[in-house]
């Protein structure tokens, strides 16, 4: 028990900095898959056929294909046609690109669950299209959007260790390193797994702190 | 300069005619009553005047704003009209003090403070100052729907609009409605009021249209109308909504 506290006390420094890429990339996925799936979003509500086809085509073509596929095709594939990414780079694209489909659909359905009368309020009070979009539309459809956003953050930081294959010394990457040179396997994979377990139960945390401020007097 | 000017209005919701050429002038300070079964196109009429919804053919000004076919301008009358619907609509997520204030400072550029101030003013008129920070979830169905009166209110429109404004509420609730619209009516404000509460059509409305089918079958003064209906269709209707009490 000693050496395995004093092995983890050891490696905690790597385990950190692992833990910082994991962090970091959980954070440009989800900040950019945000925005992007946004954009996503308003396409496919749009009556224009010419911005609804693309987005419907780009949504199923990354929800049809894995993630690790899509991260060597980035990292490994687009070398071939003279792209070559460095690996924080091309996954940082990688889990955006992959985040904004699942977050477009989660958009989509949330602000299309917004009563219609909502629109029509805010249009004989003479709001704008864009000002009933971000005062009336987009807060209530936030708090559809909550929870399925979190499921798909919790998801995105545990994809993150996907990143281990393609070069970028994330949290996963770290262990193995630490793993390969003390064969404290189980140790070692278990604290890696509690680190994980961790950031995903602070982000749970701050879904349930979310969730009670968009209560709006429902208590 | 009529509040609303609607000549020949016709609309269709694919093949079936909803409004078959209505007339309506409506002349500032005047109160009028819609009636008419459901179905009858009262609130779709409504509606077109609110510019939320589009008309096939005919001629629309309200307060001053042409209306054309085919063109939904309800932002055009940029809180010019204010309409109540029956289901209230107010924004969730905004306090009753929040809703009201939302169109003066977004819409007209009004000051917070100002708003506030005039908001707060519209609440205490309709009875909800005490339930100003109140969310609507928080309110009794009459309160919510005297909040979304003050909301209209605030923006001082030259027209308001109510859509069955008592239908979705507990019969214990009504009045307190009603005896806001009274007052408005009493200011001498332009009103009409497309309502299934014939008492209250023929005591506040000075006119009153009888709708069936999309199309005008009466109109008149109110106290005529309901006292000598002339037509065999609302005479069945009143005998009908009487009955049911």
């Amino acid at each position: 028990m000693n050496d395995a506290a004093h092995l983890i006390g050891q490696s905690l420094p790597l385990l950190l900095k692992g833990l910082g890429y994991t962090v970091a990339l959980s954070a440009i996925g989800m900040g950019f898959g945000l925005a992007l799936g946004f954009g996503l979003a308003l396409m496919r509500l749009s009556p224009r056929a010419f911005l609804r086809w693309p987005a419907g085509a780009y949504v199923s073509a990354i929800r049809g294909t894995p993630l690790l596929v899509q991260l060597f095709l980035i990292y490994y594939g687009l070398p071939q046609f003279g792209i070559e990414l460095p690996p924080l780079l091309a996954a940082g694209i990688g889990f955006s690109l992959n985040v904004a489909a699942y977050a477009s659909e989660i958009l989509r359905s949330a602000i299309a669950a917004v009563d219609r009368g909502q629109r029509e309020a805010a249009a004989v009070l003479g709001l704008s299209p864009t000002q009933t979009m971000a005062l009336i539309i987009l807060p209530q459809a936030a708090r559809t959007a909550i929870a399925p956003l979190s499921n798909s953050f919790i998801s995105l930081v545990k994809d993150t260790s996907l990143a281990a294959t393609i070069q970028v010394p994330e949290l996963f990457r770290q262990a193995q390193l630490v793993t390969a040179r003390t064969l404290e396997i189980f140790t070692m994979y278990l604290a890696t797994a509690a680190i994980y377990w961790l950031v995903c139960a602070l982000l749970a945390w701050g879904q349930s702190r979310l969730e009670r401020r968009a209560a709006w007097g429902r208590r | 300069m009529n509040a609303i000017d609607a000549i020949g209005l016709e609309k269709a919701f694919g093949d079936t005619p909803v409004l078959r050429g209505i007339d309506l002038t409506v002349a500032p300070g005047e109160a009028v009553a819609i009636v008419g079964p459901s179905g009858s196109g009262k609130s779709t009429f409504l509606r077109c005047v609110a510019g939320l919804e589009t008309f096939d053919a005919g001629a629309l000004s309200v307060a001053g704003v042409e209306a054309s076919p085919g063109k939904a301008n309800a932002r055009a009358l940029t809180g010019r009209v204010g309409f109540v619907f029956q289901s209230f609509n107010l924004f969730p997520h905004l306090t009753a003090l929040e809703n009201v204030t939302l169109a003066p400072m977004k819409v007209r550029g009004v000051s917070r403070a100002e708003a506030r101030e005039a908001g707060l003013a519209m609440l205490t008129k309709v009875g909800l100052a005490d339930r100003a920070h109140g969310y609507p979830s928080e309110l009794s169905g009459g309160q919510q729907q005297r909040c979304a009166i003050a909301r209209a209110l605030a923006m001082q429109p030259e027209v308001m609009l109510f859509d069955e404004p008592t239908s979705a509420l507990d019969p214990e609730l009504v009045a307190e409605v009603l005896d806001v619209i009274r007052d408005l009516a009493a200011e001498g404000r332009t009103l009409v009021i497309v309502t299934h509460q014939m008492d209250f059509a023929r005591e506040v409305a000075g006119r009153t249209l009888f709708m069936d089918e999309g199309a005008v079958v009466e109109a008149g003064p109110s106290r005529d109308l309901f006292a000598n209906p002339k037509s065999e269709r609302f005479r069945r209707f009143l005998e009908r909504v009487l009955r049911a009490g």
